[in-house]
């Protein structure tokens, strides 16, 4: 049982190795048509790349026999999978239904997605929060945010 | 040597510096004490904030988040045995055995105390180091300034994490990402794949809030902690007589704390909690009572907060003399530089004399103003933050990143970009590759490319210019050094385990 964990623990180096090695391989490639002055250096550095894939791809091959702690990639795949899909959502929010607005909907929504229920905490937060980006990027700094659906003429 | 000192502590004490380091030191405490979040991952989120403030004033308010950041890990490491930041965990050992002996209070106050005397004392090394340091540095050309920056480069991949070659292929991501966009002597466009947004290269502050500050929230979202602390563990009765303390042990320990945490500081990737456990076992080896250590002494306690702050200015010598950083924290304050025009290195001595002196100046006031914050009524309002749910963490950390990097260039691509730069550190952190040597390669690359460049071009493509000169052959040896200190160290670990085994067969 153990070195079949120890196997899929290894795995994780031995994937990253790879995609290490098909990457850098493409971008040496890629390099090739810069002019020569401007290929010198990053095929110097992306040559060392693919040589530290495959020294990590046989690290990794060599220790796969020892024994592990299984660990897996991901805490919780699915919790992950949504906080991803919905930071994704946030910025496409705020790019077309404008800062405020977007972070409005985004904060509670994340945290009851993520099962937190206490709705005075929640919208507490989420006050306090935009009130300390209004004061702050507004009228402190007087940095530009995007432009509020809402707002728009 | 004394006047750009005097001429910048009139400008550090203008009433906003003061208020921004205020502001840091506050913020700091907070990130240092919740666990997941560091000092690091403060100053990738609140650098943003500084884009409309003067560089010394950005600085000063990262000076206080970098010690009070320190400090803050300090608290949970005594009340609850858990590390607020890395280099808190050798204060768990003593702090949280005195805690359970009801002796939180004295234990948090030594700590804040040792926590403040470590970062003066490294502040004043900062102040005196320097300035000599980067007068000599004025004396380097392109080629050693192509091998400083490997040497530091190499130093922060090896000795930083676990994995040399993680390590390695970290900061060689770190340099690949500083290629992206126009060559500035060919003006050819490279890694731009034709995508406009990218000819002008990838920001620094984008790559550095995505891959620092997105993955915490990322793990914060998925482990879903709902509930705080419980605030009866968060209780501390009594009083801490400072007059009671063991004085006699406490301030060799200090001494031994500053030396050690110091010296660790300068050296390239070898940070704070190197520097915690090595002066913390030299106390407990020259101490006529080492079975007390582990068991609530609070000796322990005083060493391991001394050195982890002993080390926060210390590690700005290379980096404000050299312009390479001796620790992860500090690569990101030089980023804070860059992104305010300032390029660090001896230069930048002459050319913004009340920048670099007034960020010492910093260090120095808001390590003092430990005293004030960290004090008893204070920690105890910290501790509170401990009671806050972690899952209400995670959209308010995405949120500020959201609002900072759009607010840099009024540029949602930026957004975009970070966002994924945030998955790709998620995924390094996950792969257990340290994240400083990415961004130390992103800030050193261009260096390392224009004077390897400009080396050539002055010996007419002889590359001999790069192996020939004094300076250049110390630093060839050292970094050949620190890339086969993995080598050299595992060779003799098994020398020295030989003759054991051999014993044991011997035996049998």
């Amino acid at each position: 049982m153990l070195a079949g964990e120890a196997h899929v623990f290894e795995n994780h180096d031995r994937v990253a190795s790879v995609i290490f090695f098909v990457v850098t391989t493409f971008l040496y490639f890629h390099a090739g048509s810069f002019p020569e002055e401007a290929a010198f250096y990053p095929r110097m550095v992306i040559g060392l790349m693919v040589i530290l894939s495959v020294l990590m791809f046989v690290k990794s091959w060599l220790k796969s026999g020892r024994s592990r702690t299984f660990e897996p990639f991901f805490i919780h795949h699915k919790r992950f999978f949504l906080s991803a899909l919905l930071a994704l959502g946030y910025i496409a929010g705020v790019q077309y239904l404008g800062y405020y607005s977007a972070s409005l909907i985004f904060i509670p929504t994340a945290a009851w997605a993520l099962g937190y229920r206490n709705r005075f905490v929640m919208a507490a937060t989420t006050v306090c929060y935009l009130l300390f980006i209004f004061v702050v990027f507004d009228q402190l700094f007087d940095r530009p945010l995007t432009q509020e659906f809402f707002l728009r003429h | 040597m004394i006047e750009p000192f005097y001429n910048s502590l009139w400008v550090i004490l203008e009433w906003q510096n003061i208020l921004a380091m205020v502001v840091g030191v506050i913020g700091g405490i907070i990130f240092g004490a919740i666990p997941g979040l560091t000092a690091t991952m403060g100053i990738a989120l609140l650098i943003p904030l500084t884009f409309g403030m003067s560089p010394l004033m950005a600085l000063g308010m990262m000076a206080g988040i970098h010690n009070g950041g320190s400090y803050g890990g300090a608290i949970p490491a005594v009340l609850l045995r858990i590390p607020g930041t890395p280099g808190a965990i050798a204060t768990t050992f003593d702090g949280y055995p005195m805690a359970q002996q009801g002796l939180a209070e004295r234990a948090l106050k030594i700590a804040c105390v040792s926590s403040a005397v470590g970062g003066m004392v490294s502040a004043v090394s900062l102040m005196t180091l320097s300035p000599p340091l980067a007068d000599f540095a004025l004396a380097f050309g392109p080629p050693e300034i192509f091998w400083i920056s490997l040497f530091g480069l190499s130093s922060i991949a090896v000795l930083l994490g676990s994995d040399p070659i993680k390590g390695l292929m970290a900061s060689c991501v770190g340099l690949l990402l500083g290629m992206v966009g126009l060559d500035h002597v060919t003006g050819y466009e490279r890694f731009t794949f034709d995508t406009l947004e990218l000819s002008g290269g990838l920001q620094l502050i984008v790559i550095m809030v995505g891959v620092y500050a997105l993955p915490p929230a990322f793990q914060m979202a998925e482990r879903a902690v709902m509930t705080g602390v419980k605030s009866k563990d968060l209780e501390f009765e009594g009083r801490s007589d400072m007059a009671n303390w063991p004085w006699a042990q406490i301030f060799p320990a200090w001494v031994r704390a500053n030396v050690i945490g110091i010296i660790i500081g300068i050296l390239p990737g070898v940070g704070g909690v190197v520097g915690a456990f090595v002066a913390y076992n030299e106390t407990k080896r020259s101490s006529k009572d080492p079975e007390s250590f582990g068991k609530g002494n609070p000796v322990g306690v005083a060493v391991a907060e001394c050195a982890n702050n002993a080390d926060n200015a210390a590690a700005m010598i290379p980096a404000l003399t050299l312009g390479v950083p001796g620790s992860g924290l500090a690569a990101l304050i030089l980023a804070g530089l860059l992104i305010h025009g300032l390029e660090p290195g001896p230069r930048l001595f002459k050319e913004a004399p009340d920048v670099v002196y007034g960020y010492m100046w910093a260090m120095l006031f808001t390590s003092a103003s430990l005293f004030v914050f960290g004090g008893i009524i204070a920690t105890k309002l910290f501790a509170n933050i401990l009671r806050l749910a972690q899952v209400q963490l995670m959209p308010l950390i995405i949120a500020l990143t959201v609002v900072g990097i759009y607010s840099f260039e009024n540029s949602i691509f930026n957004v975009y970009l970070m966002l994924g730069f945030g998955l790709f550190g998620y995924s390094l952190e996950r792969l257990k590759f340290p994240i400083a040597p990415l961004i130390l390669g992103l800030i050193l690359g261009p260096k390392v490319e224009f004077n390897l460049r400009v080396a050539l071009r002055l010996s007419q493509d002889d590359w001999s210019i790069l192996w020939t000169r004094p300076i250049s052959i110390v630093l060839i040896i050292l970094t050949a050094l620190v890339l086969l200190y993995p080598v050299i160290s595992a060779l003799l670990r098994r020398n020295k385990d030989k003759p054991e085994e051999e014993f044991a067969v011997g035996e049998e």
